[in-house]
Parts: structure tokens; sequence; C-alpha cells
């Protein structure tokens, strides 16, 4: 039984008038967990309340030993957040937004930037602003801090959407390596097949835990 | 007379200055955006070195076009306070009245610099809600931007107050009273009920001005 790196514990959490978690507990981890669910199902919510974006009505969020409620910095440096919104900080050149995130995380790798912006095909859109850049080429940044920021937790939200097929391929690969590390845990939330990645992921349907119109377990 | 023509000098220069400044910078957003890169440098990730925060959500976007309002507000205060604040050089009939505009000019020169900050950094803040960066370390960093121009006149102030031998007392009184009503108005909340704020302005306003007067000599 390997120790979990993200657990929640008793975690409750709701939009007026439609309660989603209630006494909720999961613990993740290492390794790579897949969370299904259809539109709606608060997939993208579950991944905020874990980042620390939104705050829980009740329960603990704990990352390695970090209880979020306690020390919500040192929470947050454990684990890095990538959403499916565009990056807010559009007035920054993605150099700017790594220089940026490197002094916020003093765990990226910068030798590992270079690799994965070559990979994902962004060396073009260097010397743009970030809200001069495509959906896609957004996403792709968003992506290449990721995999170079070296949390010991990974939160990725749609990683594989408004990816062209190429890139696609890579961030797979990138989390088919996430899902064979043993000190880390990446959790995906995607509509997209993870291919390479998709038979090592563990599998949290939230459709499937669904009680009463909340989550429990 | 030679002073007070000094003074008008050197406010119609900043004030020029700062038009120049406002022009430069509307021309300079007006051209469309270079949506093509010229030249891609992957070398420039390369030396990717950990910066404070602040260069990026507080030096970068004052000069860029996000805090570009921010930016023009902060160079006008910049030159206006200080200019003001060596006004009692000029001539002893407008020493007092010197003193009241400083004070009366710094109260909303701080709300707005405040305003147009939180404005700037709300997006941050919530997209910032899952990194390591407390809402609050912003919040602070808008504060002392707003502080700026009072705190460029402060030693002007003390200089020009000093150098016309105001009276001592009144003149600390409105140099306390400076300061500490423009860092109330600087860390006051959002949310704060207008009727507070109107009241909170007026007894400042009166305050300032009652020693601004008081300071100078009869």
């Amino acid at each position: 039984m390997t120790a979990a790196l993200l657990s929640a514990e008793g975690l409750s959490f709701g939009w007026p008038g439609r309660p989603l978690f209630r006494h909720w507990s999961h613990a993740f981890g290492p390794g790579l967990t897949w969370v299904q669910g259809g539109n709606g199902s608060g997939k993208t919510t579950l991944l905020k309340l874990l980042a620390g974006a939104l705050t829980p009505a009740a329960g603990t969020l704990r990352c390695r030993g970090i209880a979020a409620h306690e020390a919500p910095l040192d929470y947050r440096r454990q684990l890095f957040w990538s959403g499916a919104e565009p990056i807010a900080f559009g007035h920054l050149k993605p150099a700017e937004y790594f220089d940026f995130i490197a002094g916020l995380y003093p765990t990226l790798q910068p030798q590992a930037l270079p690799g994965w912006v070559e990979a994902l095909g962004l060396t073009p859109f260097l010397g743009r602003r970030i809200d001069q850049l495509s959906t896609g080429s957004g996403r792709k940044l968003g992506l290449c801090v990721a995999l170079a920021v070296g949390t010991p937790v990974l939160l990725l939200d749609e990683p594989l959407a408004a990816l062209d097929l190429r890139s696609a391929r890579v961030v797979s690969q990138a989390l088919a390596a996430l899902a064979d590390d043993g000190s880390r845990c990446c959790i995906v939330t995607s509509h997209e097949p993870l291919g390479s990645a998709e038979a090592r992921a563990q599998r949290l349907d939230l459709d499937a835990l669904l009680a009463d119109g909340g989550y429990s377990r | 007379m030679l002073a007070a023509l000094g003074w008008v000098l050197a406010l119609g220069l900043a004030l020029a200055l700062g038009l120049a400044l406002m022009g430069w910078t509307r021309r300079r957003a007006a051209r469309p955006a270079r949506l093509i890169a010229t030249k891609t440098r992957p070398d420039a990730i390369a030396a990717v070195r950990p910066r404070h925060w602040s260069h990026a959500l507080l030096w970068l976007p004052l000069r860029r076009r996000a805090g570009r309002g921010s930016a023009l507000l902060l160079l006008l205060g910049g030159a206006a306070m200080p200019a003001l604040a060596a006004s009692p050089w000029a001539d002893p009939a407008v020493q007092g009245p010197g003193l009241a505009v400083l004070a009366l000019l710094s109260l909303p020169l701080v709300a707005l610099l405040r305003q147009r900050l939180r404005q700037m950094h709300s997006p941050w803040q919530a997209a910032g809600a899952a990194l390591p960066l407390a809402a609050r370390q912003l919040e602070r960093a808008g504060a002392a931007v707003a502080l700026l121009p009072l705190l460029l006149a402060l030693p002007v102030l003390a200089v020009t107050l000093a150098g016309v031998g105001a009276r001592a007392l009144p003149a600390l009184l409105y140099g306390l009273v400076l300061i500490a009503s423009s860092l109330i108005q600087a860390l006051a909340s959002n949310d704060e009920a207008p009727a507070t704020r109107a009241m909170r302005w007026l007894l400042c306003a009166a305050l300032l001005c009652a020693t601004a007067w008081e300071s100078v000599p009869a």
C-alpha cells in the first residue's frame, strides 16, 4: 500500500442549489488518476477544490501531510493546476511567465522547459504575449509549465483539448511517464482518450459515485 | 516674485512632461498588435530565472497596456505632488492654499490609483487562487504603489516646511494627518459603505485644510 500524496477527508462543497460533494473522502496515491464523468458532473470543480482555488464548505485537504486550511501557500506549492481556461496573465510573454512561475515554485526545472517547448511546437510563438496566442498555443504553454514544474502533485483539466495530433501524442506520452512515476501524483480530467497512458491510469468515475444529487463516500 | 515664477515654471514643465508621456503612451498603444513574431528565440527560455511575482504582476503591467492608466496617473501624480509640496517657496501668500491643495489632491489621487490597481489585479487574484500567492500580498503591493506619489512629495514637503519657517506643531500635525489619511485611503476596503467613506473624506479634508493654514506663519 503506497502512501497517499493528496487526500480529501470529509469534503463538502456545492454550488447554490446544487450540492456536489458531501463528506467525500478519497486518497490519491502516486501515478495517474483519470477523473471521468459527463459534462457538469463536477470534474473541474473537484480539481479546483484540490488545487485550493475553491474553498470547501467542510472537510480537509492534505498534500504530503500539509493541510490546505492550515498552511494554504505551502499546500499550493506542492501542486500545480493547469486549467482549461486561457492563462489569465495575458500581458506576459512566455519567457516572462516561466520566470514568474519559477519564482513561485522552487521545484521548477528550467532545463526541462526548452524540451517541452520544442516538443509541443511552441518555439515560433515565444515572441508573442500570452493574450496573442491561440487557444491551442495557450494550452500548450500551460502544459509546458505543468510538465516542468516538478511539484509532487499535478492537476490537469482536459490537457488534450484544443491540441493538434502531434502535441496530443506528446502529452499522452508524458502522462504515461507520470503514470509510472512512483513519486508523483497526476490527476487528469479528460473526455479524450489518454492514448498510451490510458491502460496505466487509475479511474475515478464521478457518475458512478453520484448518490442523491451529490457524491459521498 | 522670482520664486513664484520659478514655481509656475516648474509646475508647467511637470505638466508638459506628463502630457507628453501620456501622448507617447497613447500613440504606442494605438499601434496594431504584432501578431507575427519577427524573431523567435528558443534561447529566451533557456535562461529562466526565478523572479519575484511583483515583477510580473506589478512592474510589467505598469509598462504595458494592462496598467497604462495606473502608470499615467503615477507619472502625473509623481510630478504634481512634489511640485505642490514645493509651492510654499513661491510666495508667502500661497503657502496655506498650496499645502491645502496638496492634501486635497492626495486623497483622490490615492483613491483613484487604488481603484485602478484593484481593477488591474482582480482577474489575476482569481487566477492566482491556485498559485502559492496570497491575495493579501497583491492588495498590500497595490496600496504601496498608490502611495508612491505621496512618498515622493514627503521629503520635498519636509524641506519646504523647514525652509519657510513653518510652525512646528501644526506642521507636524499636518504631515501626520496627511500620511494617516492617505494610508487609510490606500488600505480601505472596497466594500466600505459610501456613507462611511464620505464621512472619512470630509473629516480628513477639514483636518488637512485647518492644519495647512495653521502651519504657515501669519
